[in-house]
């Protein structure tokens, strides 16, 4: 039995540059296949809504009649499901992680934006960000209460 | 893909124990992977017993109703008894000599979630309503 | 005479990662009794996964964060089990090879959570280290650290790349040394031996009664190992496998087991990169299943068991899942009579309790 087994890597340790990654001063070092935050570049897109109806958490909505592309960002779980699926290459993925965000907001793709730009919405606290509702599901009323249907909103680009 | 044993004799509901004890006899003691149980909507329980014994996988099954008292395995095997409670919590169904409570204490307020027909009043809310996503006046930055 | 104290080795402790609560009966510092209570950690998952079959391939991988793709695994296994569809032989290598990865990751760390428990600091630094470059690799291979979402029904979602491949086999053989070095630390550390042998002894004849699974069943003489039945690429002509066991079934035996599982796990990544030929990756499948299906897998903890029962539409009818936690965490009450109170932290920890496997 040895008494003091890891005393060699512990010298060595004590002279040499620490081995955790010295965040803000150094970078992270993120690979290129990492699935990161998802864009729209909406010049491309034809409105066939696969990518609506492929997602598993529900998180996309389209607009046809306003050319808006929505994205809750929490709900997210950047499984590239969406990026398979779509026909004209319309999203992609980068490898950065999306942003931490203050409030509950999503993230708007408009026709009339620049490519890849997007317009950012921030929820009231009492709406919840809600998922869409699948074929045969009811509506129940939960202990904190029915949330409402119609939201203030005036003109300004709808989701 | 699975072999079904059918019991024949009708004293107990589900006589497993004496099952065990002919298995025993040919091979070693099987080892028991879990227990399911099942709600056909139509008031009677489908019970089934998962073992591995003799290097092969093995199923047992039972059909039971809804308050019948059934036979508990545990003084033959130590780790049925969390299996039995969590089949009280979750289907309501009675074992000799086990109580439920280890999942679904009574201050979490639901009772009985996995059960088909029968909707207790405080069940589980499912998902709610759609709503698709509304712009407030807070709608500004266009962001790169 | 003395008296006897119960004291709640609380839900809140600084030992253990998620809340569980042990209450310990204690007469001065010796335990004569514990009770077991989970469930913090319910989440209803096994009502959640029933709702759409297609997008539990997903959900199924959030269960545990240490075992994901295991989970993922076993689930899609289940339902190929139940559409009656055959896998190639390429997903099925591809999927062991990640599958070992895995292993790797769960058993460095649950090495060094024990090491943590006793006070070891250094050690549990180092094997977190050797852990991050593993944890590097699958991020380069998969695009995530921890799931890695690359299971679909019928084979596996995008190919993976003979770079890839290369890569897996150049950081394999660059972490091998290391792990021999760790394993003869432990070896032969005369403070880690003194500190686990001889400590929490698991008889055989309770480690049958309470059905253990895994590494504490094989640390007490049990050669169980769903390995042996042959599923994903363990059945692929070529691929040799024997389980490690011990006989003593204390602590320091179920840790031997884990260390020795990492230093096979390397060779059986190898065996299995020799098989690789070029071939279909995906079996696709049409319409809804009907049958009933069972997929079996040996996660790191032990043997992950999914029963699916589906009647021909996008609801499943039943879905239930037996986590090893499940079964291993109530054998800490058979374990932990008569040990000091300075050791129930290394005993609960040595069984690699889930709460999250355990509560669902």
């Amino acid at each position: 039995m040895i008494l003091m087994s890891m005393l060699k890597s512990t010298l060595k340790n004590l002279f040499s540059h620490p081995v955790t990654v010295l965040y803000p001063f150094e970078k992270p070092d993120i690979p290129d296949t990492n699935r990161g935050r998802v864009v729209w570049e909406m010049q491309k897109c034809i409105w066939c809504r696969l990518c609506e109806k492929n997602c598993p958490t529900l998180a996309i909505t389209t607009d046809k009649e306003h050319k808006t592309q929505t994205i809750a960002r929490a709900r997210c779980i950047a499984c590239r499901t969406c990026v398979d699926v779509c026909p004209t290459n319309t999203i992609s993925m980068e490898s950065k992680y999306s942003e931490a965000v203050f409030l509950r907001e999503v993230h708007v793709y408009d026709l009339a934006l620049k490519p890849f730009e997007y317009r950012v919405i921030q929820l009231p606290p009492s709406q919840k960000v809600i998922l869409k509702k699948r074929p045969g599901e009811q509506e129940v009323k939960d202990e904190i209460g029915t949330t409402s249907v119609s939201a203030p909103s005036e003109g300004k680009g709808q989701a | 893909m699975t072999d079904e044993i059918k019991s024949k004799e009708p004293k107990p509901v589900n006589d497993i124990k004496s099952k065990v004890d002919r298995m025993t006899l040919k091979f070693p003691r099987p080892r028991l992977i879990t227990i399911i149980a099942n709600d056909n909507a139509d008031g009677t329980f489908e019970l089934i017993y998962a073992f591995h014994y003799n290097n092969q996988y093995t199923e047992v099954r039972y059909t039971v109703m809804a308050d019948d008292e059934l036979d508990s395995l545990s003084p033959y095997y130590a780790g049925a008894v969390n299996m039995e409670r969590e089949i009280v919590d979750m289907m309501g169904l009675h074992f000799k000599g086990i109580e439920g409570g280890m999942l679904l204490t009574p201050e979490k307020g639901i009772v009985t979630p996995l059960r088909k027909p029968l909707k207790p009043k405080e069940s589980k809310p499912s998902l709610p309503a759609p709503i698709p996503v509304q712009a407030t006046e807070n709608a500004s930055e266009v962001k790169p | 005479m003395s008296r006897v104290s119960v004291i709640p080795f609380g839900p809140q402790h600084s030992s253990f990662l998620e809340p569980m609560n042990l209450k310990l009966s204690l007469e001065e510092e010796k335990v004569v009794g514990a009770t077991i209570n989970i469930g913090y950690n319910h989440r209803g998952m096994e009502y959640a996964m029933a709702q759409d079959y297609k997008r539990t391939v997903f959900l199924c991988e959030r269960v545990c964060g240490i075992c994901s793709y295991h989970h993922s695994s076993a689930y899609v296994q289940a339902l190929e089990n139940a559409f009656n569809v055959k896998v190639s032989d390429r997903a099925n290598l591809i999927r062991t090879i990640m599958m070992e990865c895995q292993r790797l990751t769960s058993h460095l760390l649950a090495l060094g959570h024990t090491a943590e428990a006793l006070g070891y600091e250094n050690l549990f630094m180092q094997f977190f280290r050797e852990r991050e470059e593993i944890m590097m690799l699958v991020n380069r291979v998969s695009g995530n650290r921890v799931h890695y979402s690359m299971n679909t029904i019928g084979g596996l979602r995008k190919d993976v790349t003979y770079e890839q491949l290369k890569d897996i086999e150049r950081t394999v053989d660059v972490m091998e040394p290391k792990f021999l070095e760790l394993q003869k630390v432990i070896r032969t550390d005369s403070t880690f031996r003194k500190r686990t042998m001889g400590i929490g002894v698991l008889k055989r004849s309770d480690a049958e009664s309470y059905c253990v699974v895994g590494p504490v069943g094989r640390g007490s003489g049990l050669p169980h190992d769903v390995r042996l039945t042959g599923f994903a690429g363990y059945g692929v002509d070529g691929m040799k496998f024997q389980p490690v066991y011990y006989e003593e079934g204390d602590v320091y035996a179920r840790n031997m087991v884990r260390m020795d599982e990492v230093i096979q796990s390397v060779d059986l990544i190898r065996q299995a990169l020799n098989l690789i030929r070029d071939e279909p990756f995906l079996n696709p499948v049409k319409g809804h299943p009907t049958a009933e299906g069972v997929g079996r897998v040996e996660a790191p903890r032990g043997e992950l068991y999914y029963y699916v029962k589906a009647k021909g539409e996008v609801k499943l009818d039943r879905i239930k899942l037996r986590t090893p936690a499940f079964v291993n965490i109530p054998a800490i009450a058979a374990m932990i009579g008569g040990a000091q109170l300075a050791d129930v932290a290394p005993i609960a920890v040595s069984v690699d309790p889930c709460i999250c496997c355990c509560d669902r």
